[in-house]
């Protein structure tokens, strides 16, 4: 993510930053995608986030 | 004041009545006035609320009509637990006059079961943002070496804990909470299994991770507590309809024949962990095998995948719940909890959903790991405490932690303490079993806890108080 980037999603979201917290915030950004990139792989369509419903339970 | 007691100890010391709840109150208290100036573990001490329930469970004990092994015993709150009528803040500066109507299911539960009620306990910001200097209350110090962290998010319950201030105590753990400072402090703590006790009433962070627990000084002393909590819950959308087993009826059958799992490459390699940490594990997982546990080394997923899968989704779930305030209150805020937190507005929808599809691969992985184990072990920290001011705010972004595999899969862990390192401060290991067998867990860490001697210390500070009036 560059930074403006970063800019435009902040902005988008409107959290009221100041330029000394984007600054802040944007260093740990490279954290971030490092940690996407280790959730992020090729995987079967069939590969889904089951939601299971378990008898009795109350909803 | 007398030398602090287990619960267990002093649940026997009451039922013979040759220990007087008001009086094991008057001595926490006496303890909270000597050391909490040093160590910030109460956000709020109840001390009338505390003597009325004393006196209450002191009376029923007198007339024989006792409500179990809890009666009389002083126990604090983490201060994002809802207390009717009690101010509870989550450490915020967003919630400092907050005062709820009602109590959380497991504030009621252990009122039921006649707790004391000592006070409300610190915490990291909203259960994430510390330890933070920036609040309207300071962070927590560790009664081993107040210099050092006592790490979060139930740093208050962990210190409160270790130096004696109360028996026993409320956590949560979304990532490793209870469990973190359970080790850094020295005590047991339990995150049970997912939807075992119910999270109704306590402030959320992140709906999909977050856990309730008992932390004290001893195994045998959460599974006490853990009985008093768990149990369904309409209230907790998330809450199990499990049986609840007697947790103590198995305790002290022993480890003989029972299989348990290492898994040494989250900490050796991973990971590295000091080599105090790694050599007290060694010798605990001897002191298994002697006890007749048959011991084989598991291999999962790296650490930092499990890590990167909880983080993100904590992260992208604890956004969503804060982002009204975080758009219009930004500031209010403490830096640690703003920032880190302002990170989750950058995870899109197919981020967070990647993450929920490799949990999903990650729980059949553990589920498959331990379909022949009984439970498996683990580190639950890197080493003794660090200096609390050498906590650097990105550093749960940089490095993983030990914790939340078991958050990810939801299965109990529980840290126990297993000796003392080179500084004087705690190390431990973390025990976790399969889901809804937290009496395994139990039986294995208080098999451990007997066969050793750590729980016959307690911090400098806390055996300075002995005799003190």
């Amino acid at each position: 993510m560059t930074r403006a980037e970063f800019d435009a999603a902040i902005a988008r979201k409107k959290l009221p930053l100041t330029a000394e917290s984007k600054d802040e915030i944007f260093g740990a950004v490279d954290k971030l995608e490092a940690m996407i990139a280790l959730v992020t792989k090729p995987r079967p369509r069939e590969d889904e986030p089951a939601l299971i419903f378990v008898p009795g339970s109350p909803v | 004041m007398n030398a602090p007691l287990s619960i267990a100890a002093a649940a026997k010391a009451i039922a013979a009545k040759t220990l007087s709840p008001v009086e094991l109150t008057q001595d926490c208290l006496a303890r909270v006035r000597a050391l909490d100036p040093a160590l910030h573990s109460f956000l709020l001490v109840t001390e009338d609320r505390a003597m009325a329930d004393a006196r209450a469970a002191e009376a029923r004990v007198m007339k024989g009509a006792s409500l179990g092994k809890l009666d009389g015993i002083p126990i604090g709150h983490k201060d994002i637990y809802k207390t009717a009528g009690i101010r509870t803040t989550a450490h915020s500066r967003l919630l400092e006059t907050n005062v709820p109507e009602a109590d959380a299911t497991s504030v009621k539960l252990l009122a039921e079961a006649g707790t004391v009620m000592m006070g409300k306990l610190a915490t990291h910001e909203f259960a994430f943002g510390g330890p933070s200097h920036d609040l309207p209350w300071p962070a927590v110090r560790n009664p081993w070496n107040t210099e050092h962290f006592t790490a979060g998010s139930s740093s208050g319950t962990g210190a409160a804990v270790a130096a004696g201030l109360i028996m026993g105590g409320t956590g949560s753990d979304t990532g490793g909470s209870i469990r973190g400072p359970a080790a850094l402090c020295g005590i047991a703590g339990i995150k049970p299994t997912y939807g075992l006790i119910s999270r109704a009433g306590i402030l959320p962070l992140a709906y999909t991770l977050d856990h309730a627990g008992p932390m004290a000084w001893t195994v045998e002393d959460c599974a006490i507590m853990l009985q008093a909590m768990a149990g369904p819950d309409a209230a907790d959308p998330a809450g199990a309809n499990q049986p609840i087993p007697d947790y103590t009826a198995t305790l002290n059958k022993g480890v003989k024949g029972l299989r348990i799992g290492v898994i040494r490459h989250f900490y050796e390699t991973d990971l590295r962990a000091s080599p105090a940490t790694i050599a007290a594990i060694d010798d605990a997982v001897d002191v298994l095998q002697g006890l007749g546990a048959i011991i084989t080394d598991v291999t999962l997923s790296p650490l930092m995948e499990y890590h990167a899968c909880g983080f993100l989704i904590m992260i992208a779930e604890a956004y969503t719940l804060h982002e009204p305030w975080l758009t219009t209150r930004f500031y209010e805020y403490g830096e640690m909890f703003r920032d880190r937190v302002a990170l989750g507005s950058l995870i899109s929808a197919q981020d967070y959903v990647q993450a929920l599809r490799r949990r999903r691969e990650l729980c059949r992985e553990m589920a498959v790991a331990m379909a022949d184990l009984d439970v498996v072990i683990t580190a639950s920290a890197p080493g003794e405490a660090p200096l609390i001011t050498q906590v650097p705010k990105w550093g749960m972004f940089e490095m993983p932690n030990f914790t939340i595999p078991f958050n990810v899969t939801g299965i109990p862990a529980m840290s126990v303490c297993t000796g003392y390192g080179a500084g004087g401060l705690p190390l431990s290991m973390q025990v976790a079993g399969k889901p809804f067998d937290e009496a395994m867990v139990f039986r294995v860490g208080h098999a451990y806890e007997q066969a050793t001697q750590w729980r016959d210390r307690r911090p400098a500070m806390t055996l300075q108080t002995e005799g003190v009036a």
